[in-house]
Formats: C-alpha cells, sequence, structure tokens
C-alpha cells in the first residue's frame, strides 16, 4: 500500500513538473493532458526499476526514456504533432538537474579547498557528477529517440489535408 | 547573384557567336532566377524560426528538404552554431542560390516549431501556392506565447513539485515555491523586459531564488533546508538545450549538437554562480 501511494505520489509529482517546466517551453495547452500522461508514466517506471528492483539510474532512465518514446509515437499520430512535442516535456522531470548542480557545486568547492586531498576529492566528485549527467541525458535522449526511428518516419508524420486546421 | 553572372555570360557568348538572342529563354532563366532566391530567403526565414524556437536539427532539416523540393528542387541545409546556410538548386540541377541568415533567439517556443512543421508538411502535401504559404508563416510568427502570468505559476508549481521529489518537506516545499516565483519573475524582467543578457539574467535569478531558500536555515523552519535550497534554482537548468545537443549528435548534426551543448553548459554555470553567491552572502555553512 505504501508502494502504491509513493508510487501515485511520484506520478502525480512528475506530471505537474512536467507541465510546469513544459509551460516555460511554450508547449500548446491541448498537449499538456499528453505530457502529463508520458512524464508520469515515465517517472513512475523509473521510481519503480529504482526503488523495487534496485537497477541503477541510467539503466532506469533509459527504460523510462524508452516507454516515453513509445508512447509519444501514437500519440503525436493522433494529434498529428511531432512526437518530440511530448516526449520532451515528459522528459524534463527526469533531466539530472541535481548531478548537474552537484558537478558545479563540486567546482565551486574545489576552487575553494586549495588544500590538496580535500581537493582531490572534489575534482573526483566534479568528475563523477558531470559523467553521469552527460551518461543519464545521452541515455533518456536514446531511449526516447529509438522508438521513432523504429517506427519508421512517424517524426515527420504525414499530414492530410482534410486534417490541417 | 551567381546565377543571374551565368546567365549574362551564357547571353554574351551567343551575342559573340553572332546567333540571334532568344528572347523567349532568357525571360525564362531570369524568372527561374528570381524564383529561386524568392523561396530562398523565405526558407530562410523559416529556418531561423525554426532554430529560434528550439527545434532540433533533424526537424529543420526535414522541413527545409521537404519545402525546397516543392518550391525548386533541390535544399542542401547546413546549421552553424550562429546562421544557416541554404543552397537551393533548381529541378534540372543545374543552377543553384545559395543564401544564410543569423540566428534569432526567441526563447523555447513548442507552438511555434509544432505549427511551423505542420505547414512545412502542408506545403509537402498539398503543395501550397508560395505566396500562400508566406502568409501563412507571417500568421505563426505573429502569435502570442502562453501568459506570463500563467507560466510563472505553473513554472513555480512545478518547482515545488521537484522539491518534493527529492524528499523536501511541506515547509521546503513551499519555501521553493516562493523563491521560484521571485526568481522567474526577475529573470524574465530582467531579460525579456530590461534585455540583460540571459546569462547575468540567470545568475541574479539564481542568487535571489537561492537567498529566498536560505530561509530554512535563517529561520530554521524546514527539517530538510538543504534541499530546500539545492532545489530553489533547479528550474533555470536548460533541460531542453540538453536534450536538444543529445539528439542532434545522434543525428550527426556535430557542430550544432557541440554549440547547445556548451550553451546549455554555460547556463548551468552561471546557475551554480547566483548559487555560491547567495550562499556567501547569506553567510551559511551550505557547501
Amino acid at each position: 500500500m505504501d508502494l502504491l501511494l509513493a508510487l501515485l505520489e511520484d506520478g502525480v509529482l512528475a506530471a505537474v513538473a512536467s507541465v510546469g517546466f513544459g509551460s516555460i517551453s511554450n508547449v500548446p495547452y491541448r498537449a499538456f493532458a499528453g505530457c502529463a500522461i508520458l512524464s508520469s508514466a515515465g517517472h513512475m517506471t523509473r521510481y519503480m526499476l529504482m526503488n523495487v528492483l534496485g537497477i541503477h539510474i541510467l539503466g532506469a532512465a533509459f527504460v523510462a526514456a524508452l516507454l516515453i518514446g513509445l508512447l509519444s509515437v501514437p500519440v503525436a499520430k493522433f494529434w498529428h504533432v511531432p512526437p518530440e512535442t511530448y516526449s520532451f516535456p515528459a522528459l524534463l522531470p527526469m533531466i539530472p538537474g541535481m548531478y548537474a548542480y552537484r558537478t558545479v557545486e563540486s567546482l565551486i568547492k574545489c576552487v575553494a579547498n586549495p588544500d590538496e586531498s580535500e581537493f582531490v576529492h572534489y575534482s573526483y566528485l566534479f568528475d563523477y557528477n558531470a559523467v553521469m549527467c552527460v551518461m543519464i541525458v545521452a541515455v533518456m535522449v536514446i531511449g526516447v529517440v529509438m522508438p521513432v526511428v523504429m517506427f519508421g518516419k512517424v517524426s515527420y508524420w504525414p499530414v492530410k489535408k482534410d486534417k490541417i486546421k | 547573384m551567381l546565377f543571374i553572372g551565368i546567365c549574362l555570360v551564357l547571353t554574351l557568348k551567343r551575342l559573340l557567336s553572332g546567333s540571334k538572342i532568344d528572347h523567349k529563354w532568357y525571360i525564362m532563366k531570369q524568372v527561374e532566377a528570381i524564383q529561386l532566391r524568392k523561396v530562398n530567403d523565405f526558407l530562410c526565414e523559416f529556418a531561423a524560426s525554426l532554430s529560434g524556437s528550439g527545434a532540433t536539427a533533424a526537424q529543420i532539416d526535414q522541413s527545409i528538404e521537404k519545402m525546397g523540393h516543392v518550391y525548386a528542387g533541390e535544399a542542401d541545409v547546413t546549421i552553424l552554431p550562429s546562421s544557416i546556410l541554404i543552397t537551393l538548386w533548381d529541378k534540372e540541377h543545374e543552377n543553384s542560390y545559395a543564401g544564410s541568415i543569423k540566428m534569432k533567439s526567441k526563447g523555447l517556443n513548442f507552438n511555434m516549431i509544432i505549427k511551423l512543421c505542420q505547414l512545412s508538411c502542408k506545403v509537402d502535401s498539398c503543395a501550397l501556392p508560395l505566396a500562400e504559404a508566406v502568409a501563412e508563416y507571417k500568421e505563426i510568427v505573429a502569435q502570442k506565447k502562453m501568459n506570463s502570468v500563467a507560466v510563472l505559476l505553473l513554472s513555480g508549481l512545478a518547482n515545488a513539485s521537484f522539491c518534493r521529489l527529492f524528499g523536501g518537506d511541506i515547509y521546503a516545499v513551499i519555501i521553493v515555491l516562493v523563491a521560484t516565483l521571485c526568481g522567474f519573475y526577475w529573470k524574465n524582467k530582467l531579460h525579456a523586459g530590461l534585455h540583460i543578457d540571459i546569462r547575468l539574467a540567470t545568475i541574479l535569478a539564481s542568487c535571489i531564488s537561492a537567498i529566498i531558500s536560505c530561509s530554512g536555515y535563517v529561520f530554521n523552519i524546514s527539517s530538510t533546508p538543504d534541499i530546500a535550497v539545492g532545489t530553489s534554482v533547479l528550474y533555470l537548468i536548460p533541460g531542453v538545450p540538453y536534450i536538444n545537443s543529445l539528439h542532434d549528435a545522434i543525428h550527426n548534426h556535430h557542430v550544432c549538437a557541440f554549440s547547445r551543448f556548451m550553451q546549455a553548459l554555460v547556463l548551468t554555470m552561471c546557475l551554480g554562480i547566483g548559487l555560491a553567491l547567495a550562499v556567501m552572502i547569506m553567510n551559511i555553512a551550505y557547501f
């Protein structure tokens, strides 16, 4: 029961975050629902994989992004918009902001601590966080792009004359 | 210009060889040259708008190639960090016209990307006349963005959700909400209103948000003040540029990918500088 509640909370918060960060990128109102559903599905999957199955964040982020990519294809076809419109805002709550932020934090600590052992420690933290940040974004993008590549040129959807407003 | 020059040389060659000028042929070539130029100008504007709205290099490439195929013969697109080059060939692949345009950064706008992509598809599938396509393009570009107050509230809620996702308590969530609302408001005011450089605006917005989020430490009102400080600046992380850069790298647009990655990295650094300034000002033991 606790897990279910935690999972639900994770999904709802991810949906709010996706819509909020999507609004900064001027995602159209009609795409909000799609972004929220995709984001919830992705984030809940990642939560399950990391906290229940104990999978590493890289693997969990990849599977979650793959799911978002798979769901974005039919959603995009239905609304006649590029899949990226839904999948990119849905990925935003999974952007490793904390890793990016810790990278900068460790760099500041490196500069602030001239002592050799502390400097080496914070250099290690800087490298680790930077590598993790880049790797997580990379696997997320690969995961989200794979279904679009697999299902042909859906990303460049055909528009029928009668469906263009 | 090159094409018109070739036309003139060919005409002179005909004159020198003693043959009569084929007026019909000459006029036809002139009209073709003017048409190529008009199409190229439109495609350059179109590509700059797509790029400025945050479209991926693949989206720009595909849109321009499809429209170039309809209005001319073939379009070659080169996306550079600060400009876009388009070379347009006629159907016989004999004559070309090259043009370039500077990138215009107008802020992320997914709505515009969707509509411009739809327009390019409409051109491709319905062979829309150029004049109609230009009119529709102007209509799309003139559309206003989402209400700024709604964006402010939604982004505040989004960052507060982030704080909760990272394990912040209810007080930390409220602190982050207020910090984001203030920081985001000032970022927009400084960048969009006063036209201050985006990097400086990011440093100041990050500093404002972090100072407000330090209230958890100062007034001892939260059990997770560190999470409040850490997540209060996360709304400034350039998520879409990071995704776009990796997307471009996958699609072999490495120059564009590197440029976008560096821009995102610089903004992340600015965010960190703002946070460090706030911690120094507030004199808290955060680092």
